[in-house]
């Protein structure tokens, strides 16, 4: 039996793409999805279910753990991945933010020109209702993905705090954080709802999308089966060797499209024979396609929080991580909003793996996030084997400007913390950096380089982008370059990073993928 | 999207037919069922789950619960379908219990030289792995569904009760109640595991469910067969209150033998006139669907019981006696086995509704003469057919009721019995005292065995009112097959759960082997 579509890996994309493909009901779609597949929500798991904690679902079961390089100085971490329909959907901060208009009028400028903010903002429209701003221009209210902000009356009083400091620094307060124009202190934009009677719900795109279309008879879902590569005939892609059940079994499909996230959408493209030549060879995988850029152009947003000991019994395990953050534009720096900076709740069961607490006092971090770093790392194979992860290096901090900016976020939250009186009823001590760290770049840099972590939004590890970039791998209507009937669409096709959390983007990524696909595009 | 095979009906025979053919990864094959599907076991409702209370899950939330019109003195009972993958092996009793060699030999003799009894007992032998039994000629241990039956160890009370009294009767105890020469009373071979119920869909789907040639679709009602011509092409069918178009190069139809018979006539095949008194385009009549439906009538003798009313989950069945009715013919012709009977154990056309221990002694005609009919009542694949079981009309199936009921009767009064059975509630003396004032009682008290069957009955083209040919293809249309308890043309000896897995193991061969 032969597909019309096979859509591998149940993503943010992935959901959206076979969504609106469906929608048509002579065509046939198939999506295949690595992890389980939940189909109803009164037995989703709760770490995917609960959204208030990112990390109790981030480090949870539905994982897919890799590890990753993040500097020299800090030993591997362990880089939570979404491993179940919704993918990093269904495990991630549920912050949905969309990068600042100039994010994708670059992507234009380097020769992908259906991708400019105005060509992108009707799909951000189209994907969301915005329960505070829908039906405005820059929002819209009936697209499958809920988002709302946490009322300041719902704020934990270290969010509130953080709103005042930003106040004090000199900062503005925006309302609305996907609006095109902001900047400043701001409620944050989530998809986080009470949905069928559980608070605090991690509105994913399995939810949002796939549970609208799960009855359609033209659509199928299939959980636990893993893609093993892409099955050519000559240059054309013609189906999928997927394992399932452990055994191997070979779909066909007349278009395929690979949503397998930043991480494994190169990962498979490898595995398929299309990525740089030598590297194939060395695996002694036959070379479909000679792509030099599949696993190049790493990027990714790196973090690091300055602690502080907090007054207080620690929160509640399901206590709300995320209700504010701070965009701004570092001094000195010519690009635009290019720094998040956020109040974060910090206990043994609220860090991240880069943070260690092992004791049950209350804790706060400033969580600073450089969202458009000029460094960048890579991708590379470490086996012919599916179920081996690529080595993935963020290569963080080779530029001294990214250090420099961090840096200086790292002492604007400190100063946020310390000098206003604000924090005085919040906070006892601080815990890191120290005094001596904070006063020496070249020590901040070292403190910097041991305790920066990912703000898990990895992407353009299959970059999108014109024939004269032999670095692209995709073009702009998301094709892979140099064989037929392919495509990627997932954070992987980003041509640089985005300066917001990536969700919302690979989102927009999924829904105009299918149409172009219906423009024949 | 075509599939090589769209399966309709996740029953007993629908699990083994999406199973069976997808063993080979080249065929694609979807299987559609209108009620749940569940996939995995650690969610599997109790009411499926849990084996033992028979009544529980029959008349709970995973039945179609029909109302069938059984006498006219009787004329509405809830009549429990299975509605979730397993079909009603996800609900029933889970006695695995074969016909007898003279059932299958009769469809043989009838014209289907393909299903006499030693061409049937080799896919007896590959659907089970008989726990007890397995591995000897006439059993078998490597197929999907496990079978064992009771040690007398853990028999309740009566039921040993009711072995000793049946030896008392001069009934002999046969321990393989499956061995083609059986007779007498035996330890009831169930597919039944730790108390769980060994649905199809854990036995058939469960294996194959991760095959990507194999789309399980539950919460999906077929609501008609689409033609091209003669060809069956695709279904139309409802899913999240929508419809939808499925293409198949085959269509295999498994709902059942109330479900089938309507399906097919909702696409037009059936009895021409009656297909257009609804307005229904005739694709082909069939003068035969819905017709010569089968069953077995049953009834019960009642006694209040000593001590207090046995726990929800105590097993109903453990022991059962296969016998020849006095004077008959037609050897092991009925059942008679002890049941607990409480509130929350007993079957429609019997009511408690008090807290008391009641024990049943219940007889069961394997092969009742009478038969009833299946027809529309409305082209709506919701409404259901009207379903007149039709019991009683012929002397002889009354007079084999009564002689089951009176030794039941005899059974109860057994010495055995002493201290577990307290005084006959129903019938009364004045009912038994002649054969008219039973008769009335059987026609007020009889319910179906849930063994519905024969309405889409297979056989040569001599015969008019056959539905399908031998290889269950239906007559007068191409790419056509129904395959289920419908098929039989006529009841067999047997609760018929394993005959149905076996019809459809047999047809997934004889699709493999391009007949």
């Amino acid at each position: 039996m032969k597909y019309d579509y096979i859509i591998v890996g149940g993503g943010s994309a992935g959901c959206a793409i076979a969504t609106r493909l469906s929608e048509d009901p002579n065509n046939s779609v198939l999506l295949l999805e690595a992890g389980p597949d939940y189909p109803d929500f009164e037995t989703l798991p709760d770490d995917l279910k609960l959204g208030n904690n990112v990390w109790f679902s981030a480090y949870g079961e539905h994982s897919w753990a890799y590890r990753g390089h993040m500097t020299d100085e800090l030993p591997d971490l362990e880089i939570p991945r979404g491993k179940a329909t919704g993918g990093s959907s269904a495990i991630n901060g549920q912050v949905l933010y969309r990068g600042v208009p100039d994010d994708y009028n670059r992507w234009a400028s380097w020769g992908n020109d259906e991708w400019g903010f105005t060509n992108c903002l009707p799909y951000f429209n189209k994907l969301e209702t915005d329960l505070d701003f829908g039906g405005s221009d820059f929002h819209g209210s009936e697209g499958p993905v809920p988002v709302r902000r946490a009322p300041r009356s719902e704020w934990l009083p270290h969010a509130a705090a953080f709103e005042q400091a930003a106040l004090a620094e000199g900062f503005e307060i925006s309302e609305d954080m996907n609006d095109p124009e902001s900047t400043g202190v701001s409620p944050r934009a989530r998809n986080t709802l009470n949905f069928k009677g559980s608070t605090g719900v991690r509105m994913s795109m399995a939810l949002n999308y796939l549970d609208m279309a799960r009855h359609r008879l033209n659509f199928t879902i299939r959980g636990s089966v893993i893609c093993r590569r892409i099955l050519f005939e000559g240059n054309r892609a013609v189906g999928v060797e997927a394992e399932s059940g452990e055994e191997i079994f070979t779909v066909e499909g007349n278009q395929i499209i690979l949503s397998s996230g930043a991480v494994a959408s190169p990962q498979i493209l490898m595995l398929s024979g299309v990525g740089p030549k030598e590297q194939l060879e060395k695996f002694g995988i036959p070379v479909v396609h000679d792509s030099p850029g599949v696993g190049k152009n790493l990027r990714d947003h790196p973090s690091a929080a300055a602690i502080y000991q907090a007054q207080g019994d620690k929160p509640d395990v399901q206590a709300p991580v995320i209700q504010v953050g701070l965009r701004y534009q570092v001094p000195g720096s010519p690009l635009e909003n290019d720094m998040q900076l956020s109040p974060m709740l910090m206990t043994s069961e609220h860090r991240p793996a880069q943070v260690d607490i092992d004791d049950d006092l209350n804790y706060v971090g400033m969580s600073a996030s450089l969202q458009l770093a000029l460094g960048q790392g890579e991708l590379t194979l470490q086996a012919n084997d599916p179920h081996v992860q690529p080595f993935i290096n963020y290569n963080y901090y080779q530029e001294e400007e990214d250090l420099r900016r961090m840096r200086e976020a790292i002492r604007l939250g400190v100063r946020m913390a310390e000098n206003h009186g604000i924090y005085k009823d919040i906070i006892i001590e601080r815990i890191m950096p120290t005094d001596d760290e904070l006063a020496d770049d070249a020590a901040l840099n070292e403190w910097l380089k041991r305790n920066s972590g990912t703000s898990h939004h990895i992407s353009g590890t299959c970059k999108m982008g014109p024939d004269s970039d032999p670095l692209a791998v995709v073009d702009q209507h998301l094709h892979v370059k140099g064989v037929e009937g392919l495509r990627v669409a997932d954070a992987s096709v980003m041509p640089d990073c985005i300066r917001a959390n990536t969700n919302a983007t690979t989102i927009m990524i999924g829904e105009r993928c299918a149409d172009f696909i219906r423009d024949g595009k | 999207m075509k599939y090589n095979y769209i399966v309709v009906g996740g029953g007993s025979a629908g699990c083994v037919m999406a199973s069976r053919l997808s063993e080979d990864p080249e065929a694609t094959v979807l299987l559609l069922e209108a009620g749940p599907d569940y996939p995995a076991f650690e969610q599997l409702p109790d009411d499926l789950k849990q084996g033992n209370n028979v009544w529980l899950s029959a008349y709970g939330p995973h039945s179609w619960a029909y109302r069938g019109h059984m006498t006219n003195e009787l004329s509405d009972l809830e009549i429990p379908r299975g509605r979730a993958t397993g079909g009603s092996s996800a609900i029933n009793g889970q006695v695995l219990l074969r016909g007898i060699p003279e059932d299958y030999d009769r469809w043989a003799e009838w014209g289907n030289d393909e299903w006499g009894f030693t061409s049937c007992l080799p896919y007896f032998n590959k659907l089970e792995t008989d726990l007890d039994f397995g591995g000897g000629d006439f059993h078998g241990n490597n197929g999907p569904v496990p079978v064992r039956r009771y040690p007398r160890a853990e028999w309740l009370p009566h039921a040993s009760a009711f072995e000793r009294a049946c030896v008392a009767e001069g009934y002999p105890v046969h321990e393989d109640q499956n061995d083609p020469d059986s007779t007498g009373v035996s330890p009831r071979a169930r597919n039944t595991i730790d108390g769980v119920r060994m649905s199809n869909a854990l036995n058939y789907l469960d294996p194959a469910r991760h095959r990507l040639n194999l789309t399980i679709r539950g919460g999906v009602t077929a609501h008609r067969v689409l033609f091209q011509g003669k060809r069956a092409v695709g279904v139309e069918a409802e899913s999240g209150g929508e419809m939808f178009t499925v293409e198949g190069d085959q269509i295999i139809v498994c709902s059942g033998a109330v479900a089938s018979p309507q399906l097919l006539m909702l696409s037009g095949v059936g009895p021409a006139d009656h297909l257009q008194s609804f307005g229904i385009g005739v694709v082909h009549d069939s003068p035969g669907v819905g017709k010569n439906l089968r069953d077995h009538p049953s009834a019960a003798v009642l006694y209040r019981a000593t001590g207090e009313r046995p726990e929800v989950q105590a097993p109903m069945t453990q022991v059962g006696m296969r016998y020849t009715a006095t004077d008959s013919p037609l050897r092991n012709d009925m059942q008679l086995q002890p049941m607990l009977m409480t509130s929350e154990h007993r079957p429609a056309q019997i009511e408690i509704d008090d807290d008391s221990n009641y024990i049943g002694m219940n007889a069961s005609l394997q092969l009742a003469l009478g038969h009833g009919e299946l027809t529309l009542q409305a082209t709506d694949p919701h409404v259901q057919p009207f379903i007149n079981y039709n019991y009683y009309q012929e002397e002889e199936d009354l007079r084999r009721m009564r002689d089951g009921i009176r030794l039941g009767i005899r059974v109860a009064e057994q010495p055995t019995y002493q201290g577990i059975l307290q005084e006959r509630v129903t019938p009364t003396d004045e009912e038994l005292a002649t054969d008219e004032a039973l008769n009335g009682w059987l026609r007020r008290n009889s319910g179906t065995s849930h063994h519905i069957s024969g309405t889409c009955k297979m056989g040569p083209d001599s015969d008019p009112m056959t539905v399908v040919d031998q290889y269950l293809k239906v007559k007068g249309v191409e790419g056509l097959r129904v395959a289920d308890a419908s098929v039989m043309p006529d009841c067999i000896r047997a609760n018929t759960n394993a005959t149905t897995i076996m019809i459809a193991e047999k047809l997934g061969d004889f699709i493999k082997a391009g007949k």
